[in-house]
Parts: structure tokens; C-alpha cells; sequence
């Protein structure tokens, strides 16, 4: 929300930046960290890995800002750059996507399940942090492509070229993986 | 992004309104500081590569420039040399039709030009023999000019191209002879000025 308020002051931020000035890109970092940081936690719910992926982002996203042409929004595009530093990060470990086979409940269970999971409203932030840390909970498969959904906003096909799956995949896996989640939330 | 029609079930309306919620986490603030050291260090490394790049372009034993430009220099020269020999500019119609004769061709009009221009510096304090000459020689030019210009529809082309060389030839001998003379008459009006400036002195 707040990138949407200052838009013309980030356009100059960014000008600044490429000209290599030191405190315009403290300034794009502080303001950006915090929500970029969270993607990667969301990615890799690793703090040390994390901070990896971002410090990359950031290092990355400053010595390439010549290519950024001011066609998207510089979040979109750095969000973009945090991805993909993410996934990286995460390929290297080696994620193993759940087999389809592991699975054998019907869809009309997972569709009962998913309306009846008790979110209580009344209680917004321990509900955040009950769903938070079930997300943490997910295979690393999983919660990949339900944070890049769910948070993030991609839709499958990007989610499978971001992630080198087909559209197919991205969408079972997502549905498997709510699925999945809406079970520990009911518990 | 996605379709904002798709059916939302409760937990993705519920992220949805909650989603600044979901940020908990906060990088560590030395974060910033190893980002800037990287920086710092990347900077220099960015003109290395560039300089990398321009090296390959200038190796010391081949310049892609220096070649192109030797190329189009003997292109050059060698298009200069077969305009001379073959008179490309100077009669196009006669070279580009009867390549075979071009180079003959081509000789005769240079000889004839080059006698021309001593004609005209040795003539040049006898302006109406010059008319005369130059009358003659026009006569024979017409008509060559008449041979060339029916070279496309001649029925005997082999004809044609030796009467035109004779034309050529004609003119040749002509300038010679009109040189001889010229320089005849040069010679004895010099003759005529040694005796006279001589004369006083005896």
C-alpha cells in the first residue's frame, strides 16, 4: 500500500539510485526489506537462508537497476529479482515435490474440509499467526506454491515457469497443499 | 494478476484482507551493511568485464576495423584500375556492351585524348589552324559517335566494332600527322626567332 502513495518519489528514488547514490538505495531498502524479506521466509522459512536470498536480491537488483526501464513498478520488479533469488535458493537444496500418488483422498472430502476449517474472525491476529505458522508447517513443495498463490498473487502459469513445473502441477500442488493446510487448521 | 473472479474460499479471502498481517518477520539490521560492503565490491567488477569485452575487440593481432578498412581500400584500387584500363566512366555504353573490346577501346581514347591536349598547347598561339584541325577531327568523331550509337541493333556486330576501331585508329593518325605539323611550324618559327634575336649580335 504505501508504494502505491509515494509513486513519483520512488520513480526519483530509483533515478538517484542508478546514479549510484548511497542513501537513495538505503532509502528503496528500507522501504522494501521488510515485505521482500517475508517473501523469502515464506519461500525457504529459513531466517539465515532468508537473508541470504535477500542481501542477493538487493546487491543484485542495485548493480542491474541500468536494465530496470521504469515499465512496472520498481516493487514488481524487485519482487521479481527476490523470487527468483529465493527459488534459487531453494532449488539448491533440492526440493522434492510430493508424488500424486501420497494423496488418495476424493475431491468432495477436501471441498467439505474447506469451507468447515474454524477460522474465529473475532480474533484476527491469532488467527494470522495460527495460518502463519501452519504454512511454516508444509512441505517445502507445498508451501512454495501456496505462498507464491496465496501471498504473492502469481497465478499457476507463472507459479510453473517461475518454478519450471507445468500449469497442471502448479495447480494440484496448490490444491493439495490448502488442502493440506485447511486439515492442520481444523485440528 | 489472478482473476478476480475466481471462487475465493474463506482462506484466501482471509489472507487477502489480512495480507500486511502475514509480514511478521524483520531482516537483521546489519543486513543493510553487507549489502552495501557487496557494493562496494561489485563496483569494480563491472568495469572489468566491460574492459574484458573491449580487449577481445582490440586483439593486438586482428582488428575486425583495420581490415575492413584494407579490404575497401584494395576494393577500391582494383575498381580504379579497371576503369582506367577499360574505360567504365569514360564510354559505359561501348564497355559494358563489348567487354572484349572495351580495353582497346579504351586505349585508343586515351591516346587520342592525351594527343589532343598537346594539340591544344602547341596550338595555343595558332588558334585557326586549331579550328581547322579540330574541324577535321570532329567529322571523324560524328561518325564514330553514329557507329557506337547503332552497336545495340547492328545485324553484324563483329563489323560494326572493327569499322569503329578503324574510326579510332583514323583519328589517331590524324592527330599525329596534325602534331607533326604543328610541331613543324613550331620548329621553324623558332628557327626564324633564333635568327632573329641571333641577327643583333653579329
Amino acid at each position: 500500500m504505501k508504494t502505491q502513495i509515494y509513486p513519483d518519489r520512488h520513480v526519483e528514488l530509483v533515478e538517484r539510485c542508478k546514479l549510484g547514490e548511497r542513501k537513495a538505495q538505503y532509502e528503496l531498502y528500507k522501504h522494501y526489506s521488510k515485505a521482500m524479506f517475508n517473501i523469502c521466509m515464506r519461500i525457504l522459512n529459513h531466517l539465515g537462508e532468508a537473508e541470504d536470498a535477500l542481501q542477493e536480491a538487493f546487491v543484485d537488483a542495485f548493480t542491474n537497476l541500468h536494465q530496470f526501464r521504469q515499465q512496472s513498478t520498481f516493487g514488481a520488479w524487485l519482487k521479481q529479482i527476490v523470487v527468483n533469488k529465493a527459488i534459487n535458493h531453494m532449488r539448491s537444496r533440492k526440493v522434492k515435490w510430493v508424488e500424486i500418488d501420497e494423496f488418495h483422498e476424493t475431491l468432495e472430502q477436501s471441498d467439505r474440509n474447506e469451507d468447515s476449517f474454524g477460522l474465529d474472525e473475532s480474533d484476527t491476529t491469532l488467527e494470522i499467526e495460527r495460518v502463519r505458522n501452519a504454512v511454516q508447517k508444509l512441505p517445502d513443495g507445498y508451501r512454495v506454491v501456496l505462498s507464491l498463490y496465496l501471498f504473492e498473487g502469481y497465478d499457476h502459469e507463472e507459479i510453473g515457469e517461475v518454478l519450471g513445473i507445468s500449469e497442471t502441477t502448479s495447480r494440484t500442488q496448490y490444491m493439495r497443499a490448502k488442502r493440506k493446510l485447511t486439515e492442520m487448521l481444523v485440528r | 494478476m489472478k482473476n478476480s473472479s475466481d471462487k475465493k474460499d474463506r482462506l484466501e479471502r482471509f489472507v487477502r484482507d489480512n495480507r500486511d498481517g502475514f509480514d511478521t518477520f524483520l531482516p537483521q539490521d546489519s543486513l543493510w551493511s553487507q549489502i552495501e560492503s557487496q557494493l562496494h565490491n561489485e563496483i569494480p567488477i563491472v568495469p572489468e568485464k566491460s574492459k574484458k569485452k573491449i580487449r577481445r575487440l582490440n586483439n593486438p593481432y586482428f582488428d575486425w576495423r583495420i581490415a575492413a578498412g584494407v579490404f575497401l581500400a584494395l576494393g577500391i584500387g582494383f575498381l580504379v584500375y579497371l576503369n582506367n584500363e577499360y574505360g567504365i566512366t569514360r564510354d559505359p555504353r561501348v564497355a559494358l556492351k563489348v567487354p572484349a573490346y572495351a580495353r582497346e577501346f579504351n586505349q585508343y581514347n586515351v591516346a587520342i585524348d592525351q594527343k589532343r591536349e598537346e594539340i591544344i598547347k602547341l596550338a595555343r598561339n595558332n588558334p585557326e589552324l586549331y579550328k581547322d584541325f579540330s574541324a577535321d577531327l570532329e567529322s571523324l568523331e560524328s561518325s564514330y559517335k553514329n557507329l557506337r550509337s547503332n552497336l545495340s541493333n547492328a545485324p553484324n556486330q563483329e563489323a560494326l566494332l572493327e569499322a569503329m576501331v578503324q574510326n579510332l585508329q583514323l583519328q589517331v593518325d590524324l592527330l599525329n600527322q596534325q602534331l607533326e605539323i604543328l610541331q613543324r611550324i613550331n620548329k621553324v618559327k623558332n628557327d626564324n626567332d633564333k635568327e632573329n634575336s641571333e641577327a643583333p649580335v653579329i
